[in-house]
């Protein structure tokens, strides 16, 4: 079974073809990072536009670099939600309407169940062996923090998330609080190789009792923290452009600091702050459930400190059973041969969309 | 079924899709013979749009790939309700390569008005009560805006209205609307259903432009975003 993917549910705009939930074909994804650096962030209507305008040669790139024909399409799968209404409403009518005029099955994927189902992805030839049961996925990215049993095919229970914050964004927050740029993940990581994590004490939100996860009273903290540290406001007129907002979306002016300021070790103090709950936390689920694979997906997935503190926990509580996995980055972000995959797997159970179907922006996964 | 099989047929029908605003519409048009519909969508394009399109095509026995070309409205109009109509032209277009032609929305709206030899503008609502209007007339097989688009409220409308002299004003206008501008000497407000945008006229327009081989660019086709 062949499955064309379409995901646009925040920032990039991306389509995939893959064999039966496992061979990528082909992935192509749209990065859109350059539009929204200059904002510090994701602008939906921004996010919406940049669909509208990418979406046809991303995907007729996507069908040429799989060597196949519109007509080889066993189905078009697209992301239905979580994300941002406004992105999603362009993967979702285009989806639609290619179903439509092929003759081919619709099916609507939910956005996390997909970032799940990545970890049986591989390049033809090369798939990797399919996860065990019960698996623990930590999914962390700008738009996600979610902690997730996966029980069977299907067969999902959201163990705890983030009340406020995602770690992605926490990330992106405190990059732009230190004025290290975006995305704030790989930049925070940078700039923390040289610090101490032990240089500031910055609160860990540990929530005791449950598996959820906060991360807005680090940003705070760290805001007051680094106040007393910004450069004098004539020193940061010269370093960003004074002014007030260019044009309807407004641009962010970095902030200045003085030239003391121990950057590093602020970096490395709040990359640990972070971490330290999310591996904490999924090793104890992991005990808990008795999971026999724990899986990292998401674009945080790639910070390297946070997988060295994990497989650390798994080791002190559980031991070295438990296997402990992530895809490859290009699948760990958000991309839609994730989307793809996990369509072989909602078609397995007969979960078709019909041409009514709407874009859900808050979608919850599916009950266990 | 190889990529050739999946041609659309060079000369059938054109399918035209309206979803600048609350009024949804829809139609294939082939110069000779009409079909459409026009549905309150409200804000539910997604979920409305390619329902009516299934319906529309199928009452009439046609097939997706009899299609020749799409004709999509681009807006000025209310951003999300566009991108749905030009998300489903695109996805069409991906599937059987038919043309897209992107037709503005105040130029379909003013079509059924643009012969009557009198001033004429055309409004479309712009979301949070606002409108965007121009003010259009015919030239050769086409219609012109004579002046840039305007986003403002009914107020804003009314005070350009009162220096216009005899003006015809159609488009989607709401009762307090109208009542603004009843006062006004020389406006000129046919009834709602005349002023609402036909499904048909988009077609004409989007016809017209098909018969003189003027496609878009499939890839580069997007809203008019009109800014305040
Ligand atoms: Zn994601």
């Amino acid at each position: 079974m062949i499955v064309l993917g379409i995901e646009t549910s925040c920032d990039e705009t991306s389509a995939a073809v893959v064999r039966d939930g496992r061979s990528v074909l082909s992935s192509v994804v749209s990065s859109q990072i350059e539009l929204h650096r200059a904002h510090g962030g994701v602008v939906p209507e921004l996010a919406a536009r940049r669909h509208v305008t990418a979406i046809i040669p991303v995907v007729e790139q996507s069908l040429r670099d799989a060597g196949i024909e519109r007509g080889d399409l066993d189905a078009i799968a697209v992301t239905q939600g979580p994300g941002l209404a406004g992105a999603l409403v362009v993967g979702m009518n285009v989806a639609k309407a290619m179903a439509y005029a092929l003759g081919r099955p619709l099916v609507g994927i939910n956005h996390l169940e997909a970032h799940i189902y990545a970890n049986w992805l591989g390049e033809s030839g090369q798939e990797p062996p399919e996860p065990g049961f019960p698996l623990i996925c930590l999914l962390v990215s700008g738009g996600h923090t979610e902690l997730i049993l996966m029980s069977g095919h299907g067969r999902f229970r959201h163990l705890g998330r983030t009340l406020d914050d995602a770690a992605g964004e926490a990330f992106d927050k405190g990059a732009r609080l230190l004025g290290l740029g975006f995305p704030g993940g790989p930049a925070i990581q940078e700039a923390a190789q040289t610090g101490n994590p032990e240089a500031f004490a910055l609160p860990r939100a540990w929530l005791p009792g449950s598996y959820d996860f906060s991360f807005s009273g680090l940003k705070t903290a760290l805001l007051r923290l680094t106040e007393p540290m910004r450069a004098p406001a004539a020193d940061r007129e010269a370093a960003g452009s004074p002014g007030g907002p260019s044009g309807p979306f407004r641009e962010h002016v970095p902030p200045a600091y003085r030239p003391d300021t121990p950057i590093a070790d602020l970096a490395a103090s709040f990359q640990i702050a972070i971490v330290e709950p999310l591996a904490a936390k999924t090793a104890q689920a992991a005990a808990e459930f008795g999971a026999r694979t724990i899986v990292l997906a998401g674009g945080v997935a790639a910070n390297a400190l946070l997988r060295e503190r994990l497989q650390q926990e798994v080791c002190e509580r559980i031991g070295a059973g438990v296997a402990v996995s992530f895809p490859r980055l290009t699948w760990c972000t958000d991309n839609a041969a994730m989307v793809a995959g996990a369509a072989a797997w909602v078609i397995r159970r007969g979960d078709l969309a019909g041409w009514e179907a709407d874009v859900a922006p808050r979608l919850p996964l599916g009950s266990a | 079924m190889s990529d050739a099989a999946l041609s659309p047929t060079q000369r059938g029908p054109i399918l035209a899709i309206d979803t600048s605003s609350a009024q949804g519409g829809i139609a294939w048009y082939d110069g000779q013979r009409l079909s459409s519909r026009s549905w309150p969508a409200n804000r539910s394009h997604t979920t409305t749009l390619l329902v009516e399109i299934h319906h529309l095509l199928d009452a009439d026995g046609l097939a997706p790939l009899d299609i020749a070309a799409i004709a999509v409205a681009i807006g000025p109009g209310a951003f999300t309700g566009l991108r749905v109509g030009i998300g489903v032209a695109k996805g069409f277009h991906l599937a059987t390569g038919a043309p897209l032609l992107g037709i503005s929305t105040l130029e379909a709206a003013a079509l059924p008005f643009v012969s009557c030899g009198r001033p004429l503008v055309a409004a479309v609502a712009a979301g949070r009560g606002r409108l965007v209007w121009a003010h259009v007339r015919a030239e050769g097989a086409g219609i012109t805006e004579t002046r840039p688009p305007r986003n403002g409220t009914i107020l804003e409308l009314a005070d350009e209205l009162a220096l216009s002299g005899s003006v015809i004003v159609t488009g989607e206008l709401d009762t307090d609307q109208i009542e603004t501008l009843s006062g006004i000497a020389g406006a000129i407000v046919p009834p709602a259903t005349l002023r609402w945008r036909n499904p048909a006229s988009l077609a004409e327009l989007g016809w017209r432009r098909w018969l003189a081989g003027q496609p878009d660019d499939a890839t580069a086709l997007e809203p008019i975003y009109s800014s305040r």
